[in-house]
């Protein structure tokens, strides 16, 4: 069953095609990796998938209902959120209080004019719970920008989390991670539970190949080729334009 | 600091506070409204009348502080809400004989209701476009205010209805500042306030997390304008006589400086603020009749010198004191 679609996706920046007229096919439940060069328009389709920025054209679909334009509350309500390629925290609040705001939106009623919302036992459990979850429950008290680039980068999958998405759009999460970090966040996310729709961006191939059942190729905006991992590396394009590079 | 403690610390980071600060407040506070109690027995006419006015100044400027410190609107046209405040309680008295109090409930009515028009549009807006648009509906309705003269009296003002004696003007205005203080503080720990704050720190994120944040910035500019118009009755009450000046930007102006001063962000900042600001405006206005330039020289050196404002300065000054 295809949980996201997209039709001839395309935005332009002027005379540039960001996205050029790319269909996607996601299923419910895979891991499916986006990854291409530099500037080959992954975030951009990424941020039109979630809300921040409008396609020029073309149409998205989100478990068969027609999602295009919607603002990013919206997606987010419907079962969609994401994390940024450069962390887009409360970076002056502390952990507990960025993952806090994103279990209340879900959870709890944030018009609550009156009631603290520390004393909101269960909204508090459950963002201890996910800080458990990605390790930073030790950290809950200290301000999110004292944190160092690695956790910070976790502290974004928990906000993404904590709004209980059926589907996940990671950009990057593993940027500027070091190895060991990297290793860890492979794990969470293999971890997570197949009930939960993952797409990453991602530009480390040791990742890209140990998590994604099927690979997406971008390149200068066009959708280059989709496959399972194997046919990715077999893909001529693809081995020209993209991994010919790499290696 | 070990681990443990530091877990074991309410997770608060930004207003985090020192902990003999924080078992120390509610003993100050007791000791101030205490104090506050008493004014009208131990201070003369004058005296009360001056802390009454800064009193009815520190709800405007938390009041201003919401938007500006809580959510990130620097809003520079808070006057507007002042102004519809005071003269709503003045003209209803003066054509309908409506008793103050009444009037005052219906100053907060109509001033929250002109709070979601002109926030409906200024909420769209921002950075220096919001600043803008919101000093556009303040000064429009200054000169509604002053063509309007069958019912307002132009630019001559008009008297207001005033209750029976100045102390119970004090206790109304004292009353009034406890609701507004205590309230507010509830609403900034409460679900509501956090959502704002999160605004502050990042619209963007609010927004992917799941956030329609339009909405909650109109109704912080709503509960703001409100709470202003509040202010606005009380100079009303308290003052007997209201004038186009009570809309100017001028007014706005110095309801920034009163927040900016005492410390953005926090309620204790404004009260900081307005009563420096007050008090310094009647000091130096016996000796010289240049005081905006002292009150403006003030300021800059406060801009510049503490950047927390002074409130924000004690506190660090305090926080630092009381670890080892
Ligand atoms: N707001 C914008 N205005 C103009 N051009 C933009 C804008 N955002 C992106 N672009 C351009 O669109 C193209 C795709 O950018 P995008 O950020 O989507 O690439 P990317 O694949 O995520 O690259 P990276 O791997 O560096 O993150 C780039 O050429 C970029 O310069
Ligand atoms: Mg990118």
């Amino acid at each position: 069953m295809s949980i996201l679609r997209t039709v001839d996706l395309t935005r332009s920046f002027g005379s540039l095609l960001a996205t050029d007229s790319v269909s996607l096919d996601i299923q419910a439940g895979e891991r499916h990796a986006i990854i291409g060069p530099n500037g080959a328009g992954k975030s951009s389709l990424l941020h039109q998938l979630g809300g921040q920025l409008r396609p020029s054209s073309g149409r998205i679909y989100f478990k068969d209902s027609d999602i295009t334009g919607l603002g990013p509350e919206r997606i987010c309500r419907l079962g969609i959120s994401r994390t940024f390629q450069t962390s887009n925290l409360f970076s002056r609040l502390s952990v507990l209080e960025n993952v806090r705001l994103a279990v209340l939106s879900r959870r709890g009623n944030p018009l609550a004019p009156f009631v603290p919302l520390a004393r909101l036992g269960a909204i508090e459990a459950r963002s201890l719970e996910i800080l458990e979850m990605v390790g930073l429950a030790g950290r809950k008290a200290d301000p999110v920008r004292n944190l160092s680039y690695g956790e910070q980068r976790q502290i974004e999958i928990a906000i993404a989390l904590a709004t209980e998405p059926e589907l996940l759009l990671l950009d990057e999460p593993t940027a500027g991670m070091s190895p060991a970090e990297t290793a860890r966040m492979i794990e969470f996310v293999a971890r997570l539970p197949r009930t939960l729709t993952v797409l990453m961006i991602e530009h480390d191939m040791q990742v890209v190949f140990s998590l994604a059942d099927r690979i997406t190729v971008l390149h200068y905006g066009r959708l280059l080729a989709t496959g399972t991992p194997g046919e990715i590396t077999a893909n001529k394009d693809v081995q020209d334009i993209y991994l010919g590079s790499a290696h | 600091m070990d681990e443990k403690a530091a877990a074991e610390r309410p997770a608060r980071a930004i207003f985090a506070s020192g902990d003999r600060f924080a078992r120390a407040a509610p003993y100050a506070g007791l000791v101030l409204c205490a104090a506050l109690a008493l004014v009208p027995l131990v201070l003369g006419d004058y005296g009360r009348s001056l802390v009454a006015e800064v009193l009815l100044y520190c709800i405007f400027a938390m009041s201003l502080d919401l938007l500006m410190g809580y959510t990130g609107l620097m809003s520079f046209g808070h006057a507007a809400f002042f102004g519809i405040g005071a003269y709503t309680v003045a003209v209803l008295g003066v054509q309908f004989g409506l008793h103050p109090l009444l009037g005052m409930l219906a100053a907060v009515v109509l001033a929250s209701l002109c709070a979601a028009v002109i926030g409906f549009f200024c909420i769209r807006a921002s950075g220096v476009y919001f600043i803008m648009l919101t000093l556009a509906f303040a000064q429009l309705l200054y000169s509604v205010v002053i063509r309007w003269r069958s019912v307002t009296n132009g630019t001559d003002g008009i008297t207001s209805p005033q209750l029976a004696s100045g102390e119970a003007t004090y206790y109304v205005v004292l009353a009034f500042f406890l609701i507004v203080y205590f309230g507010l503080r509830r609403l900034v720990a409460a679900p509501l306030g956090n959502v704002f704050i999160g605004i502050r720190e990042n619209e963007m994120r609010m927004r992917a997390a799941g956030y329609a944040t339009a909405r909650f910035k109109l109704l912080s500019f709503v509960i703001g304008g409100g709470l202003g118009a509040i202010a606005g009755a009380l100079f009303a009450l308290h003052n007997g006589f209201v004038s186009p000046g009570v809309l100017f930007w001028m007014l706005s102006g110095e309801g920034m400086v009163m927040v900016i001063l005492g410390g953005l962000g926090t309620l204790l900042g404004p009260i900081v603020g307005a009563s420096v600001f007050i008090i310094l405006k009647h000091l130096v206005s016996i000796y010289s009749s240049h005081w905006e330039f002292i009150v403006g020289a003030t300021f800059i050196a406060c801009v510049l010198f503490f950047k927390q404002g002074i409130y924000g300065w004690c506190r660090e000054l305090l926080e630092q004191k009381s670890r080892p």
